[in-house]
C-alpha cells in the first residue's frame, strides 16, 4: 500500500475515533444532565408534596380508625391534591391510585435515608422512581413520584443521531483536508522517489523541486546536492574517457600514418623490380618514417609517464633559465630571434627537467612565430613563469584545442616544421604535475603569452583572448 | 584504342603518396598527386577527367568527404584511404558513395586488385596492357608483338595478361592461378611454369621473364 493511502487511513481513524468517544462523551453528559435535573425536579416535587401531607392532614385522622377510617381518609385527601405519578403508602400499605409502574418494586425506601431516586424501565417506558419516607403522627408515610424519562432518551437518540450525521459530515470533510496535506507533504517525497528513479536510469541531471523547509525538504535538498555531486563525478568521469578516447584515437591515426608508408614502402622494395636509385629513396623515406616514429614513441612516453617520475623539490629560478637560455641558444640563431630573461623569483619547487623542457618548448614555439630580429621574453616574478612574443599569435578558434595531444592549427605546416603537435600538451602535463596553472593568452597579429602559474593562484587551465 | 587510366592521388603524407604513386607508375597507370585538399579541388576544376580518385580522409586544406562532392559533380569514382577506423566513417563513406574504403596500413597489391575491380565495375578499366613491342587486348583476347598475331592458348594468354597487369612486379605462382580461376582454385602450380615456359619461347622473352626464387616470376621492364 501507498504511504499516502496509509497515512490518511491512520489519519482517518483516529478522527473517527476522537470523534466517536467526544459524541459518547457528550452524548453521557447530556444524559446525566437531563436525569440529574429531572430528578430534582422529582425531589422537589416529593418534598412539597410530603409538606402538604403533613400540614394539609385534618386534625381528627388521629381519631380515625387506623385499619380503615384513615386509609379511606387518606385516599380521598391524596386524591385531591392531584399531582401526577404519585403514591403514597400508608403503614405499609397503598393508600393513593395505582401508577403506571408499582414504585415499591423498584425503590425500598426507609426513614433514614431521606429521599432516595432510582430509574427503571417497563413495557417500553424508562421511568424515574424517587420515594421519600417520614414518619408524622406515629404513624409511617412513604410518597413516591414516578416520572417519565422516556423523553430523555427519545431526545438523546436524536441527539445521537444528528451528531453522527454532522461527525460523519465533518469526518468527510476533514479527510479530503487530510488527504490534500498528505498529499502536499508527500509531494516532494514522491518526486524524489521519482527522481531518484530517473537518476538510477542514467538521466543525472534530473532535480528534486521542492520549497518545502522542513525535514523532507531539507532532504530534498541535500539529495539534490548528492546528486549534483554524482552529476559533477560522472561527467568528469565522461569528459577524462572522451578526452582519452580522442587520445587513444589521435595517437593511433598518427601512427597509423608513418606505419602505412614503412609498409607500402617495405613491399615495394619486396616486389617490385626497381632501379637503384628508386630503392634507394624508398629506404631514406623509410629511414625517415622511422626516425618519425622513435620520436613520436619517445615523446608519447614522457608524457604518459610524466607524472610518474617527477621529482618536486626547490631549486633556484635564475639557474633553470640559464638552462633554458643555453638550450635555446641553436633556435635562436636558427629564427633570428633574441630572448631576453628577467627573473625575480629565487626558488621555486619544481622538476628542473621537467620545467626546462617546458619552457624550451614554449620559448622555441615563439621563435618559430616570431619574425627575425623579435625578441622574446622569458620572465619570472610572483610565482609566474611567463614566455612572451610579439609574433604571428594563435587564431581563437585553435586557442581552446591547442594543448589537446596531436593538434595542430595547420596541420601541413606544422609537419614540414617537423612538429608533432605534442609539445603543448607536454607542456600542460608539466604544469598539472607542478599543480601550477597554465594560462595562454593570444591575439593574432599582436603575439602569444604563456604563463605558468604556480600554487597560492589555483590550478586551472585559463585561456583566454 | 584505350589509354592508360588516370588515377587522382590526395594524401597528405609525402611517403605514401611517392609510394602509391611509384606502384601506379609500374601497373601502368597515369596519376597526379596532392598533399591538399583544397589544391586537388582547384585543380578539378580545370582537370577532371579522372578515372579514379585515391582520397585521404585527413587532409590540410579540405578533407576527404568535402572533395567528395567534387568527385560526384564530375562522376570520379573513389576509394578511400584512410587511418580511420571507426565504423560510423566507414559508414559515412560508403553512404556517400564511395566505391571502396581502403583501412591504413594496406598493402599494395589490395590497393591494386580494389582499384581494377573499382574501374572495371565502372567500365573505365584499360583492358589493354602494352610491354615493349607486346600488345595485348583483354577484351579480344589477342596478342600482337610488332603488329602481328600471336598464336597463345587461352591458358598462356591469361598467364601474360597476369604479368603485364603486375609489370615490374614479383607474383607468386599461387596468384596467377588465383587471378585466373579465383580464390578458391587448387591446382597443380606446375601448370604455370609450363605456360611460363612457353611464353618465353614464342615471344622471346626469357629475359624480362625473370624466375624470383622462392617468389615467382616477375616480368622486368629494364
Amino acid at each position: 500500500m501507498k504511504l499516502e493511502t496509509k497515512l490518511t487511513a491512520i489519519c482517518g481513524a483516529m478522527l473517527l475515533l476522537v470523534a466517536a468517544v467526544l459524541g459518547s462523551l457528550m452524548l453521557w453528559q447530556v444524559k446525566e444532565q437531563s436525569y440529574e435535573s429531572l430528578q430534582q425536579r422529582s425531589e422537589e416535587s416529593l418534598r412539597e408534596l410530603a409538606s402538604m401531607v403533613t400540614g394539609g392532614i385534618t386534625s381528627s385522622f388521629e381519631d380515625m380508625d387506623p385499619a380503615y377510617g384513615q386509609k379511606v381518609y387518606l385516599r380521598y385527601f391524596f386524591q385531591n391534591l392531584g399531582v401526577d405519578g404519585s403514591a403514597l403508602v400508608f403503614n405499609g400499605a397503598l393508600v393513593s391510585a395505582p401508577t403506571p409502574i408499582d414504585p415499591r418494586d423498584y425503590l425500598s425506601i426507609n426513614l433514614t435515608e431521606g429521599i432516595q431516586s432510582a430509574s427503571c424501565s417497563a413495557a417500553g417506558h424508562w421511568y424515574l422512581v424517587s420515594g421519600y419516607a417520614f414518619e408524622w403522627k406515629g404513624s409511617l408515610f412513604q410518597a413516591y413520584l414516578v416520572s417519565d424519562a422516556t423523553y430523555i432518551r427519545t431526545q438523546l437518540a436524536g441527539l445521537l443521531l444528528r451528531f453522527a450525521g454532522i461527525a460523519l459530515c465533518v469526518f468527510l470533510v476533514g479527510l479530503l483536508c487530510l488527504r490534500w496535506l498528505i498529499h502536499r507533504t508527500m509531494k516532494p517525497l514522491v518526486q524524489l522517489q521519482k527522481t531518484t528513479q530517473d537518476i538510477a536510469a542514467g538521466h543525472y541531471s534530473q532535480r528534486v523541486h521542492s520549497r518545502s523547509k522542513d525535514e523532507v525538504g531539507s532532504l530534498a535538498e541535500n539529495f539534490n546536492t548528492m546528486a549534483e555531486a554524482v552529476e559533477n563525478h560522472v561527467q568528469s568521469l565522461e569528459e577524462q574517457n572522451a578526452r582519452q578516447q580522442l587520445f587513444i584515437g589521435s595517437v593511433t591515426h598518427e601512427f597509423k600514418t608513418p606505419l602505412t608508408a614503412l609498409l607500402l614502402n617495405v613491399d615495394t622494395l619486396r616486389s617490385v623490380y626497381l632501379p637503384e636509385e628508386k630503392q634507394q629513396e624508398l629506404l631514406e623515406s623509410m629511414d625517415d618514417q622511422l626516425h618519425w616514429l622513435e620520436q613520436m614513441v619517445h615523446k608519447l612516453l614522457k608524457l604518459i609517464s610524466l607524472s610518474k617520475s617527477a621529482q618536486i623539490k626547490p631549486h633556484p629560478v635564475p639557474q633553470l633559465l640559464e638552462q633554458v637560455e643555453t638550450l635555446t641558444k641553436g633556435s635562436m640563431k636558427k629564427y633570428g630571434t633574441e630572448l631576453v630573461i628577467q627573473c625575480a623569483i629565487e626558488t621555486l619547487p619544481m622538476d628542473q627537467d621537467l620545467l626546462s623542457s617546458a619552457l624550451v618548448n614554449l620559448v622555441e614555439n615563439s621563435a618559430k612565430a616570431s619574425a627575425p630580429g623579435q625578441k622574446i621574453l622569458l620572465r619570472a616574478e610572483n610565482s609566474t613563469l611567463e614566455v612572451a612574443d610579439n609574433g604571428r599569435g594563435i587564431p581563437a578558434k585553435d586557442l581552446e584545442r591547442i594543448t589537446e595531444p596531436f593538434y595542430m592549427c595547420d596541420p601541413s605546416r606544422s609537419k614540414v616544421n617537423g612538429g608533432f603537435g605534442l609539445g603543448l600538451a607536454l607542456v600542460k602535463e608539466i604544469a598539472s604535475v607542478h599543480r601550477a596553472s597554465l594560462e595562454i593568452r593570444s591575439q593574432p597579429g599582436m603575439g602569444t603569452t604563456v604563463k605558468l602559474v604556480f600554487p597560492g593562484n589555483g590550478n586551472k587551465t585559463v585561456i583566454q583572448r | 584504342m584505350m589509354s592508360a587510366n588516370r588515377i587522382l592521388i590526395v594524401e597528405d603524407n609525402l611517403s605514401i603518396a611517392q609510394t602509391v604513386a611509384l606502384n601506379l607508375q609500374y601497373a601502368g597507370y597515369e596519376y597526379m598527386v596532392f598533399d591538399d585538399g583544397k589544391k586537388a579541388a582547384q585543380h578539378l576544376e580545370e582537370d577532371h577527367s579522372f578515372d579514379l580518385a585515391l582520397l585521404d580522409i585527413m587532409l590540410p586544406g579540405m578533407d576527404g568527404f568535402a572533395l567528395f562532392s567534387y568527385m560526384k559533380k564530375y562522376n570520379i569514382p573513389v576509394i578511400y584511404m584512410t587511418a580511420k577506423t571507426d565504423s560510423e566513417s566507414e559508414v559515412r563513406c560508403l553512404r556517400d558513395g564511395a566505391e571502396d574504403y581502403l583501412v591504413k596500413p594496406f598493402e599494395v597489391v589490395t590497393l591494386l586488385v580494389r582499384m581494377e575491380k573499382v574501374l572495371q565495375r565502372t567500365g573505365r578499366l584499360n583492358l589493354v596492357y602494352r610491354f615493349r613491342d607486346i600488345t595485348l587486348d583483354a577484351q579480344n583476347r589477342t596478342v600482337t608483338k610488332s603488329g602481328n598475331s600471336m598464336d597463345l592458348t587461352p591458358l598462356e594468354f591469361d598467364v601474360l595478361r597476369v604479368l603485364m597487369k603486375n609489370k615490374n612486379r614479383t607474383v607468386s605462382r599461387d596468384r596467377i592461378l588465383n587471378e585466373i580461376w579465383g580464390e578458391d582454385y587448387f591446382g597443380d602450380i606446375r601448370t604455370v611454369d609450363v605456360r611460363i615456359a612457353n611464353l618465353r619461347k614464342k615471344l622471346g622473352l626469357s629475359d624480362e621473364i625473370r624466375t624470383v626464387s622462392k617468389a615467382g616470376y616477375r616480368l622486368e621492364e629494364r
